[in-house]
């Protein structure tokens, strides 16, 4: 099991599978699959419309420690229906949330001090296009489900997103990611609303070509979402890079992890609106436009360096100050 | 549109060698590829049994044919394997069912 585990932290993450992330993302021989393929939780939707359902419905969850925390660990499989949310798939993500909610209201009551009974926290590896076409209703009301627990676990339970997959995080899922304490991404991870490939149908290749690689990751790419704040890291892609960063972060007081929400007060969203219009306006055309409205000059230096550097380098979006100098 | 499921039976004594393994699981639903259950049957060890699930329709002796030979070359006796598959070529399926032989043995 030890070789299985140190075989998988020098792999890049966007190489292994849902499976693999969850149980690597988590300290040597602690990760337990709950609801494992053997349940055959299997969509139900799925048969009638002619396409086979999996086992796992597309998704792992399971409990585990990362450094001294324990974890619930949720992990969407970008393989099986693009990582598509359907009910099933919702319901165990929505259930992986109230578990770690009730996990900390038991240790909070058994325990006099948070330094004595560690904080659960809840970590989530997205890969997935959003809601599941094949059953629509059901996956928009999982994605709603999913963001009325994540506030009701708000400021109790810290949330680690990750995004570091071959297909990212696209349409609801995009809101659910941003809505996260902290989220970690790669420069393979890719975060949006509207995928390139809808946005290029609808609108066009003029507007969008989703087959021009760097036009897409400059968009909606890790290094961009830095920038943007909607990442709050930026890691190299290989499992112990994630794990290393998910590890310490939930080691932080839990203060500082809720802290680092984008969204979900009045005041959040009124600052998001703020920056949407400025990225809406006509001065900026591009991505790039947006980095250099943050004075980041050598952009083609940022582009280019590795994750430290770029990190240490770069200037992102000074939040509550927008048309102000940094 | 609908999924096709096939189920298959085999009798026979098993391989000498049992190893400790009571479930397993290897491969995805994608297009052109599968996943495949296997779980221990303890109490019946000279019996197995194989469900597909498939949305390729009619092409049950393909199936017939592959799994034979899986069987008349390993001998898995003793579980309840469970397929479901998204139009893997018979190649594809062989790959995978040596990927399961190979986690047994593992185990």
């Amino acid at each position: 099991m030890d070789d299985r585990w140190n075989l998988m932290q020098d792999q890049p993450f966007s190489r292994l599978n849902a499976r693999e992330r969850a149980f690597a993302i988590c300290n040597p021989e602690s990760f337990i699959e709950l609801l494992c393929p053997r349940r055959k939780l299997t969509s139900p939707h799925l048969p009638p419309m002619g396409q086979t359902p999996q086992f796992d419905d597309g998704i792992v969850v399971g409990l585990g420690k990362a450094g001294k925390a324990p974890v619930v660990v949720v992990s969407q499989e970008s393989r099986f229906v693009g990582g598509g949310v359907g009910e099933v798939h919702g319901t165990k993500m929505v259930m992986a949330i109230r578990l770690a909610l009730r996990g900390q209201e038991i240790l909070k009551s058994q325990y006099k001090s948070s330094e004595d009974s560690g904080q659960v926290a809840l970590v989530i590896s997205f890969d997935t296009g959003g809601v599941r076409l094949q059953e629509a209703n059901a996956g928009l009301l999982a994605h709603s489900e999913v963001m009325d627990a994540f506030q009701a676990a708000r400021g109790k339970v810290p949330i680690i997103g990750a995004i570091g997959g071959t297909v990212g995080c696209f349409g609801g899922m995009g809101f659910v990611a941003s809505s996260v304490d902290v989220l970690i991404m790669s420069d393979v991870g890719r975060l949006g609303l509207t995928g390139p490939g809808v946005i290029e149908e609808v609108v066009g290749t003029e507007e969008f070509d989703a087959a021009n690689r760097a036009l897409v990751w400059r968009t909606t790419g890790g290094r961009h979402r830095f920038i943007t704040r909607d990442a709050d890291f930026i890691v190299e892609d290989s499992m112990k890079a994630f794990r290393e960063k998910v590890s310490e972060v939930a080691s932080w007081p839990l203060e500082k992890i809720s802290s680092k929400r984008i969204i979900g007060t009045d005041d959040m969203v009124l600052e998001q609106m703020r920056f949407a219009e400025l990225a809406a306006s006509d001065k900026i055309q591009d991505s790039w436009d947006l980095w250099r409205q943050f004075d980041n000059e050598d952009i083609e230096y940022l582009w280019d360096s590795d994750v430290t550097e770029f990190t240490a380098h770069a200037k992102r979006w000074p939040r509550g100050r927008i048309g102000e100098s940094d | 549109m609908a999924l096709e499921r096939l189920e298959f039976e085999y009798t026979g004594e098993p391989e000498e060698k049992r190893n400790g393994w009571e479930y397993l699981h290897v491969g995805h639903v994608m297009s052109g590829d599968l996943e495949i259950l296997a779980e221990r049957l303890p109490a019946q060890a000279n019996a197995s049994k194989i469900h597909v699930t498939t949305s390729a329709v009619g092409f049950g002796s393909v199936w017939q044919m592959v799994i034979d030979e899986f069987m008349a070359t390993h001998k898995a006796r003793g579980c309840e394997i469970w397929i479901n598959d998204d139009g893997a070529t018979p190649a594809v399926v062989k790959l995978r069912l040596s990927q399961l032989v190979r986690e047994m043995s593992a185990k």
